[in-house]
C-alpha cells in the first residue's frame, strides 16, 4: 500500500522531471549578466519572465551598475561603479567626461534612465542605455505601453501638490495630464532621494518624513499614513529617524524601505501595507572604520546592503553588508574625486523597449539633435556590458 | 518490503528508471528534501524513482556519499570531486540537474545550475533555444528587430549539441 501511494506521488511529480521553464529560468539566473539579458529573446514567455522586476528580486541579482553624475560646472562627468564581480584591479570604475552639455540622470527605474536636458527647453528623454533606444518627451506622443513619467511640484505649503503624468499608453493625444492633491502641509521632495516605484505606484520621500504616493493606474495621489519621523522602537532609545544625506529610500523585497545610518546602528525600516505604518525590520551594528566616517546607503536587496563610505585623507570605499553572514567587506575603493557633488542611480540593465524616435532631426534643429545623441552615445558606451 | 535495520543504520532501496535497485543508508538520502519527506511521512524502505535513469542515479548517489564524508580537512578534495562530477556531456549534466531539482538537493542544485550556465554562456541565443528545447514564438519582424538591437546575442557559438 505504501508502495502505491509512493507511486501515485511519483506520478504527480513526474511533471517535474522535465526541463521546465522554472528550472531553465533558474539556470539562466546563473549566467553572466550580458548573456542573461540576451535570453529575453528566447521566446515571448522568457521575455516576460526575465523582464519582470520580480526576477531581479527573487534571484537576488547583484546590483551591477551604479551611475554617478557629477554636477561640476565643466567638464560634465558620468562615472560608473560596477561592484560585482569583485576584483582587485581598478576597472570597476569607469568614467566618461564631456565639455559639451550632457543631460542629468534624474531617475532610473527597471533599467530605463530618465534624462533631463536643461539647456534644451527642459527636454526629458527616456533612454535604455543597453539597447540605445530613446524617446524624447514633449516632441510627440508614443503608443507603446511601457513607461510612465510623473513630475511633482509643490504649489504651496498650505495648498498641496501638483502632479503631471506622461504615459506611453496614452493615445488620446494629450501629452501631460495634471492632477492635484490638496493638503495643508506640503513639503519639498527630499533632495538626495530618488522616487521609488512599486505596484504601479510612485513614491516620493519628502523632507518632512512624509511619503507622497501616486497610483499611475488609478491616477490618484495620497500621503501615506504615518510620517517616518515617528517610528517607534528604534535601538538605543532613539525615537526619530533623521531624513538626510545618510538615508536611502527605495523598494526591496516587494516593500518600501528606508535605510538610515544612526551613530551606532544602521536601521532598516519597511512600510507595512496592512497596518499602514513603518516598522523596524533590521538593526545592524554600525561598522567602525575610524573617526568621522559614516556610510551613505546606496542599495538594498534580499542579500545585501551597499553603502559608500567617505574617509578622511583616504579613498572612499563602497562597502557591502551581507545579511546572511552578517559581515562587512569593501567592494571597490572610490577615489575622492568621484565623490564630489554626485548623484547615484543604482541600475540593473534591461532590454525593455522604448518607443524610439529615431528621427530627432525632424523635430529639433541639427545642432540640438546632435547634442542629444552625443550624450546618449556616451552613456551607451559607458553602459556597454562588454567590459 | 520489510524495513531492514543493521545496527543503528536504516537501509533504504532506491529504484531507478530501469528497475535497477540501489541499496544505501537512509541517512544519505536525507540530503534530498523530497526523499526526506517521503521517509519521514510514510516510513518507507523502498522508493521507486522511475523517471530517473539509473546512470543519473548512480552519479547522484556518488555525490551524496562524498558530500556526507565532507569535513573541513578534505574540502580541497571535495572541490576537485565536484569539478569532475560535472565534467560530463551536456545532455547528461542536464539530466542530473533535472533529477537534482526534482529530488530537491539544494547545494547540489546550485552547483549544477552554475555548471550548465558556464557551458552555455558563450553560445548564441539560437543554440540556447535548441539546448533547452524552446521554440521562438516571435514574428520574423520582431526577430529581426532583436538582431538589430543586440546583434551579439545572435553571434556567439552556434554549436547546440548537448554532447
Amino acid at each position: 500500500m505504501l508502495y502505491q501511494t509512493n507511486q501515485s506521488k511519483a506520478k504527480d511529480l513526474m511533471n517535474n522531471m522535465e526541463l521546465h521553464d522554472d528550472l531553465v529560468v533558474e539556470i539562466i539566473s546563473y549566467l553572466p549578466l550580458k548573456k542573461l539579458i540576451q535570453c529575453k529573446t528566447l521566446n515571448k514567455k522568457f521575455n516576460h519572465l526575465l523582464s519582470d522586476p520580480n526576477f531581479v528580486e527573487t534571484h537576488a541579482l547583484p546590483p551591477v551598475l551604479t551611475l554617478l553624475y557629477s554636477e561640476s560646472i565643466s567638464p560634465k562627468i558620468y562615472n560608473k561603479i560596477s561592484p560585482y564581480p569583485i576584483s582587485t584591479c581598478s576597472n570597476n570604475i569607469e568614467t566618461r567626461q564631456s565639455y559639451v552639455e550632457v543631460p542629468k540622470v534624474v531617475a532610473s527605474c527597471n533599467g530605463l534612465l530618465l534624462l533631463l536636458y536643461w539647456s534644451i527647453l527642459d527636454t526629458l528623454c527616456v533612454f535604455n542605455p543597453i539597447t540605445g533606444m530613446k524617446q524624447c518627451l514633449g516632441s510627440d506622443y508614443p503608443n507603446s505601453d511601457q513607461y510612465t513619467v510623473v513630475m511633482v511640484q509643490v504649489i504651496g505649503k498650505q495648498k498641496g501638490y501638483e502632479l503631471n503624468m506622461f504615459s506611453s499608453e496614452d493615445t488620446a493625444g494629450v501629452l501631460w495630464q495634471g492632477y492635484q492633491l490638496t493638503t495643508d502641509s506640503a513639503s519639498f521632495e527630499y533632495f538626495f532621494s530618488k522616487p521609488a516605484y512599486l505596484h504601479h505606484t510612485l513614491y516620493w520621500l519628502m523632507a518632512d518624513g512624509c511619503v507622497l504616493a501616486f497610483d499611475t493606474k488609478k491616477k490618484s495621489a495620497r500621503i501615506l499614513n504615518n510620517s517616518l519621523h515617528v517610528i517607534k522602537h528604534l535601538p538605543n532609545g532613539d525615537n526619530r529617524i533623521r531624513i538626510g544625506y545618510y538615508t536611502w529610500f527605495g523598494v526591496a523585497k516587494g516593500k518600501l524601505h528606508l535605510v538610515c545610518t544612526l551613530k551606532k546602528y544602521i536601521v532598516v525600516v519597511a512600510y507595512d501595507d496592512k497596518i499602514q505604518n513603518w516598522e523596524v525590520v533590521y538593526t545592524v551594528a554600525n561598522f567602525r572604520t575610524g573617526l568621522n566616517m559614516n556610510g551613505r546607503p546606496l542599495c538594498l536587496d534580499n542579500k545585501r546592503l551597499l553603502f559608500l563610505v567617505y574617509r578622511r585623507s583616504e579613498d572612499g570605499a563602497l562597502y557591502e553588508y551581507d545579511f546572511k553572514t552578517e559581515t562587512y567587506r569593501i567592494l571597490v575603493l572610490v577615489p575622492t574625486k568621484f565623490l564630489e557633488r554626485q548623484a547615484f542611480v543604482p541600475f540593473v540593465p534591461t532590454l525593455a523597449k522604448v518607443r524610439n524616435n529615431d528621427s530627432l532631426h525632424a523635430i529639433y534643429p541639427t545642432e540640438i539633435s546632435q547634442l542629444i545623441t552625443f550624450a546618449l552615445d556616451m552613456l551607451k558606451q559607458l553602459f556597454s556590458l562588454d567590459n | 518490503m520489510a524495513s531492514s535495520t543493521t545496527g543503528e543504520k536504516k537501509i533504504l532501496t532506491l529504484k531507478g528508471g530501469d528497475n535497477e535497485e540501489f541499496i544505501l543508508e537512509e541517512s544519505l538520502v536525507l540530503q534530498s528534501e523530497l526523499l526526506k519527506n517521503m521517509v519521514k511521512e510514510e516510513r518507507v524502505s523502498s522508493i521507486p524513482l522511475p523517471s530517473i535513469k539509473s546512470k543519473t542515479l548512480v552519479k547522484i548517489i556518488e555525490y551524496l556519499k562524498k558530500h556526507a564524508e565532507l569535513t573541513p580537512s578534505n574540502k580541497e578534495e571535495f572541490k576537485n570531486f565536484e569539478k569532475e562530477f560535472v565534467n560530463v556531456v551536456l545532455e547528461e549534466l542536464l539530466d542530473i540537474t533535472v533529477a537534482v531539482n526534482y529530488l530537491k538537493i539544494n547545494g547540489l542544485l546550485e552547483f549544477c545550475c552554475q555548471a550548465v550556465a558556464d557551458r552555455i554562456k558563450d553560445k548564441s541565443v539560437e543554440a540556447v533555444r535548441k539546448i533547452f528545447r524552446i521554440e521562438s514564438d516571435f514574428t520574423p519582424e520582431e526577430e529581426s528587430e532583436f538582431r538589430k538591437e543586440t546583434p551579439e546575442a545572435f553571434e556567439g557559438d552556434l554549436d547546440d549539441t548537448t554532447n
